[in-house]
């Protein structure tokens, strides 16, 4: 993924390229105790795994890190090993990196490290510490096995921090922005001024909605969220467009596929709350529903084995406190004010703007749109599955989605240029 | 040790030991299903939730050790909640009828809905359709019952080092199956049940009709041992073999019987027929490797063999066959005075004079008769004793009638009066006492069980050129075992089933031959006669100058030897004691239930000596440990191809790699009673 790399205007990056490992020198002159003071990193370990690759889909922080900074990395590596006593150490990779094969032997002369680097097929699993050591073990990428504590995973960040000496954090934003990107800042920089400086600010200026932080299992942070400190991961922005219902569940139904499904309130509490949410996307929600959900979300956060079952509730729960007029909307009065879910939404042709070009026509799957050229183009209702193709096809604009307001449309097909509305 | 108060009950336990571990030893329920005793713990179904004092919320007691001082609560309503809610997930993918289930009644599941009392199903239904997988002979998977407790994962790979089992994890459905999609047998399973055994539902089964129904569960799950009729723990021999310890494995062949080198050769191995190895690829060669043991194992069982010292007592055994000296054998050892009266100038009863001795060599019978002689028994041979009130007036104080079913039955087939025809037992114990009728050279035998066969090959053995053998049974139905009928082939026997002799011709008063028909079948109608489904037009002679009939043997004994005769001459003795109506005097063997097997007839001395140590004041108590109880290991590994491992066959008697190879075939069916048995709820008293 190309992404722009937004980098800070003073200070170190992580993104600067090094060679002949000048940092881990250092630490090898230091002293171990003295590099465990420096590094924070104290206990014994035997094997380290670095996690030099993105756990989500359309994350790249980590990819880009090792594109940019194989080296930052595998040295980072280096120092973290001599740190913790460590004599292995693992490289979980997903893309191939030519550069360690040439770097790994000329690290190896300096400290004597045994270091293996292993592809492995991303999941979103693999994102979890003991999952990925259950991975590379040859095991399914399930979390909550035997913690083994004399193994540690460390993530490309912590490594090339370690090798640049750089004081910043990583973000991804991606969505409703000008100018999707990897930003790269100093703590305390405020998530506000990376959307509307660093990201240029709203893609089309609409309205600022949401940010959901740290991916399917993040929160989400509203407008008033804005001023406090940004912190790393991704950063998914959405526009007044958008639907924080409609994000919940897909984050629940993404928490529900991706899961490793060991532990029974992660596996099938989420299972759970993604039906709910649907139920709650299509008019189907239950009186005790809300009740549920809070009960559910309290037992995941409490007794799932992993942080992924902790927070698999986080965007549902943060959604309900933050918006609630939304979901209330959504719950009781059966609607979706953003048009988003289609259970709530209808799509209609404006006899004032069609102009028959029948383009419409041509994507419905459904056939349910009747017309002819030079004839305004009528939806079936009825035959209609809100699929949204013919809203994106139409050149002139004239598809509109409404909610319980609906638009004065003909019946059936008249003439272009015939339409009054009385 | 620790002591921590659970629900105010004061309880001490081992460091290390988790808390519902010590919980439930103090007799004390917490709900659980993901954790099991032998298992280490997950936490992964948060049933075992406790509150600990000075801890924030609740933790699973299955993964939390027991620590000095610690305050327990096992019991509130917010725990409550949490347990019916994690039950309720359980449920919610799982079929909600119980009444159609096969683990109905034994289900941990079942009993926990009970326990927790969730009845309303206020979550969404998670539609779960899984066929079942009933493709392997001996495991049945219906993971549509799964709850995905994990629990034979942990069996499969922590427990037995396996790893046929695994968590999959498929289409964003979490289920549990066999590795990389392969097959059990692929995945390199070893077969040893563990997987049901901990499965707390109906998942994952023995095949269906797998476990004999007629056997408590345990019995049935270790076929071969329950069906022995001596009880020999069949799956420790074959195990300390495969160990390389024969002399370990004699010994516990020795713990029930003492003629572990004639079984060896010539057991009839129901155990075999039991195994469930013969459901894969075929089963495990256990007379073999009895064999095995008894010629490479050493003399170390006589160390702790029981010998209680005199108790004045004197009992009579009549008879030596295997049932007279295995009971004159414990007897002996539980300090009577014994001594056998056998009729015969040799002791060995049908061991000697029915099975032909190259099937059983007399050097290895006259061996073991030794050892009985060495625990002080006496053998008296040609003593024929006229009737039972003859002992006792000898000043015996108990007597066993071990006489067994020495006359052979000559059947009234027409032409049956003239010379040439020789009958079963008369001619086998003749051969093999030296004296043999002498046979002409082409000979019939007349019957399909295994003394026919014996009589074949001892006729081809005194010169018979041409042997045949004719029985009204089809071939698959014959009664003698497939390597008797197998080496008869060898041999150049001919074979015909599915035939009925008319009619014995003859020539000058002399055999001549038979007069044959196919049947299709046969049945016997009330009076024993026999009802053929003849073949039209299939009458043949064969001509023969010699017929031995071997269709059936009955007790020599008649009403002067003063002991009831019911149906077939035998004994009638009481089903439990084996007593007969004279006080005193007890019957075992095939006197008393026709002629059955060798392993039979020691089973029944076996009780005999029981019965009788009790008539004399003693506890009847025969019942020896001879070899170490040693812990076996649970670990089984992997090996490749093990489901396929062919059954190594050697006539000549295994050699060390022979006989590990052919024990390493072994399933260790045992191993799954090992598994501790999982108590429901309401086997607790503070529940």
């Amino acid at each position: 993924m190309s992404l722009e790399i937004i980098t800070p205007s003073s200070g170190s990056t992580m993104f600067t390229e090094t060679q002949g490992f000048p940092a881990l020198r250092k630490a090898l002159s230091m002293g171990r105790e003295a590099l465990q003071a420096q590094t924070g990193l104290g206990t014994d370990k035997t094997c380290l795994i670095a996690r030099a690759f993105d756990a989500e889909s359309g994350a790249a922080i980590r990819s880009t890190l090792l594109a940019k900074t194989p080296l930052g990395i595998l040295e980072g590596l280096g120092i973290a090993a001599l740190a913790l006593g460590a004599t292995k150490a693992i490289l979980a990779l997903a893309t191939p990196t030519e550069a360690l094969n040439v770097a790994i032997p000329e690290l190896q002369k300096l400290l004597p490290l045994e270091i293996e680097v292993r592809m492995i097929q991303p999941s979103f699993m693999a994102g979890e510490d003991s999952a990925l050591a259950e991975l590379l073990k040859g095991k399914p990428a399930m979390a909550g096995g035997h913690e083994d504590a004399s193994t540690l995973v460390l993530d490309a960040e912590t490594l090339v921090r370690l090798a640049t000496g750089a004081q910043t954090i990583l973000l991804q934003v991606i969505g409703a922005v000008k100018q999707e990107a990897i930003v790269e800042i100093h703590a305390g920089t405020t998530l506000r001024q990376v959307i509307f400086e660093q990201c240029g600010g709203m893609k089309g200026d609409k309205g600022f909605k949401f940010a959901l932080a740290g991916g399917p299992t993040g929160a989400f942070i509203p407008e008033a969220g804005l001023d406090a400190p940004a912190s790393p991961g991704t950063i998914v922005v959405g526009d007044e467009s958008a639907c924080t219902v409609d994000m919940a569940q897909r984050c629940l139904a993404f928490t529900a596929q991706e899961a490793c499904g060991r532990c029974l309130l992660c596996r099938e509490g989420s299972y759970q709350l993604k039906e709910i949410l649907s139920d709650m996307a299509s008019g189907k929600t239950k009186a005790e529903d809300e009740a549920q959900i809070r009960e559910l979300a309290a037992a995941m956060a409490e007794g799932s084995l992993c942080p992924v079952g902790r927070r698999a509730a986080d965007p549902l729960l943060t959604g309900l406190q933050h918006f609630p007029e939304e979901f209330e909307a959504h719950m009781k009065r059966k609607r979706c004010p953003a048009l988003v879910c289609k259970k709530y939404v209808t799509f209609h042709i404006l006899g004032e703007t069609c102009t028959g070009c029948e383009k419409c026509l041509g994507v419905c799957p459904e056939e349910a749109i009747e017309g002819e050229e030079d004839y305004i183009h009528v939806i079936d209702a009825k035959a209609c599955t809100q699929c949204g193709l013919c809203f994106e096809i139409c050149p002139e604009g004239a598809i509109v989605k409404a909610g319980p307001l609906k638009p004065k449309t003909p019946k059936e097909p008249i003439p272009v240029g015939t339409w009054k509305k009385r | 040790m620790v002591a921590l108060s659970i629900d105010g009950q004061t309880v001490e336990a081992e460091e290390g030991k988790s808390l519902l571990q010590a919980a439930l030893d103090a007799d004390i329920y917490i709900p659980h299903i993901c954790s099991h005793e032998n298992l280490d713990p997950v936490g992964a179904c948060r049933l075992c939730v406790v509150e600990i004092e000075g801890r924030e919320g609740a933790c699973t007691s299955c993964t939390t050790p027991v620590q000095e001082g610690m305050v327990v609560t096992t019991r509130s309503e917010k725990l409550k909640q949490m347990r019916r809610l994690s039950t309720e997930l359980m449920l919610s993918g799982h079929p909600s009828d119980c009444t159609g289930c096969p683990k109905f009644g034994a289900c941990e599941l079942q009993s926990l809905i009970q326990y927790l009392e969730v009845t309303d199903q206020r979550l969404r239904k998670r539609v779960n359709i899984v066929p079942s997988d009933t493709s392997n002979p001996l495991v049945m998977h219906d993971m549509g019952r799964c709850i995905l407790c994990g629990r034979c994962v942990r069996a499969c790979g922590e427990l037995r080092g396996v790893g046929a089992l695994t968590f999959i994890k498929k289409d964003g459905r979490t289920r549990i199956g066999v590795r990389d999609g392969l097959s059990l047998a692929e995945a390199d399973c070893r077969f040893c049940g563990s997987c049901i055994e901990v499965c707390p539902t109906g998942s994952i089964r023995d095949q269906e009709g797998l476990l004999d129904p007629n056997m408590n569960r345990k019995a049935a799950i270790v076929p071969c041992r329950s069906t022995c009729p001596a009880g020999i723990d069949i799956p420790r021999y074959v195990r300390l073999v495969r160990e390389g310890k024969p002399s370990e494995a004699l010994a516990v062949i020795r713990e029930k019987v003492p003629f572990p080198a004639a079984l060896g050769r010539i057991c009839d191995h129901l155990c075999e027929s039991a195994c469930r190895r013969s459901e894969l690829s075929d089963s495990i060669s256990i007379r073999a490797l009895k064999r095995y043991a008894a010629e490479h194992g050493d003399e170390s069982w006589k160390a702790a063999s029981r010998q209680l010292p005199p108790t004045g007592k004197k009992v009579a055994v009549v008879g030596s066959g295997p049932a007279g000296l295995t009971a004159a054998y414990y007897l002996a050892k539980q300090g009577h005075a014994v001594t056998v009266l056998e009729a015969l100038p040799e002791a060995g009863g049908m061991m000697r004079v029915g099975i032909p001795g190259y099937r059983l060599p007399v050097e290895v019978l006259n061996a073991e008769i030794d050892e009985i002689r060495k625990v002080g028994v006496e053998i008296r041979t040609s003593s024929k004793v006229a009737s039972a009130d003859q002992l006792l007036a000898e000043g015996y104080d108990a007597a066993l009638v071990t006489v067994g079913a020495h006359k052979g039955i000559k059947l009234p087939t027409p032409g049956s009066d003239q010379a040439g025809i020789l009958v079963n037992a008369e001619f086998l114990r003749l051969a093999a006492l030296g004296t043999p009728q002498p046979v002409g050279e082409r000979v019939v035998v007349m019957g399909g069980g295994n003394v026919a066969f014996d009589c074949a090959g001892v006729a081809r053995r005194l010169g018979a050129k041409e042997v045949h053998v004719i029985c009204l049974e089809a071939r698959d139905r014959m009664l003698a075992s497939p390597e008797e009928i197998v080496e008869a082939l060898e041999e150049g026997t001919r074979i015909h089933p599915s035939v009925n002799i008319n009619e014995i011709l003859g020539k000058d008063g002399r055999v001549s031959g038979v007069r044959c028909v196919s049947i299709r079948s046969f049945s016997f109608d009330a009076n024993g006669q026999a009802i053929l489904d003849v073949v039209p037009d299939s009458e043949c002679v064969i001509e023969a100058d010699t017929i031995i009939m071997a269709v059936g043997q009955r007790p020599d004994l008649t009403e002067d030897f003063g002991l009831p005769l019911g149906r077939g001459n035998r004994v009638t003795v009481d089903e439990i004691t084996l007593a007969t109506p004279k006080p005193g005097i007890f019957a075992a063997g095939d006197v008393v239930t026709g002629t059955k097997s060798v392993i039979a007839a020691i089973a029944a001395g076996r009780s005999a000596a029981a019965s009788i140590d009790r008539f004399l004041g003693g506890n009847g108590q025969i019942e020896e440990v001879l070899a170490p109880l040693s812990e076996p290991n649970p670990v089984l590994g992997t090996e490749a191809s093990f489901a396929a491992a062919p059954r190594c066959d050697c006539p000549e008697g295994y050699d060390d790699e022979k006989a590990h190879q052919e024990s390493s075939r072994c399933l260790q069916c045992d191993l799954r009673l090992r598994i501790t048995e999982q108590k429901f709820w309401s086997a607790y008293s503070h529940r």
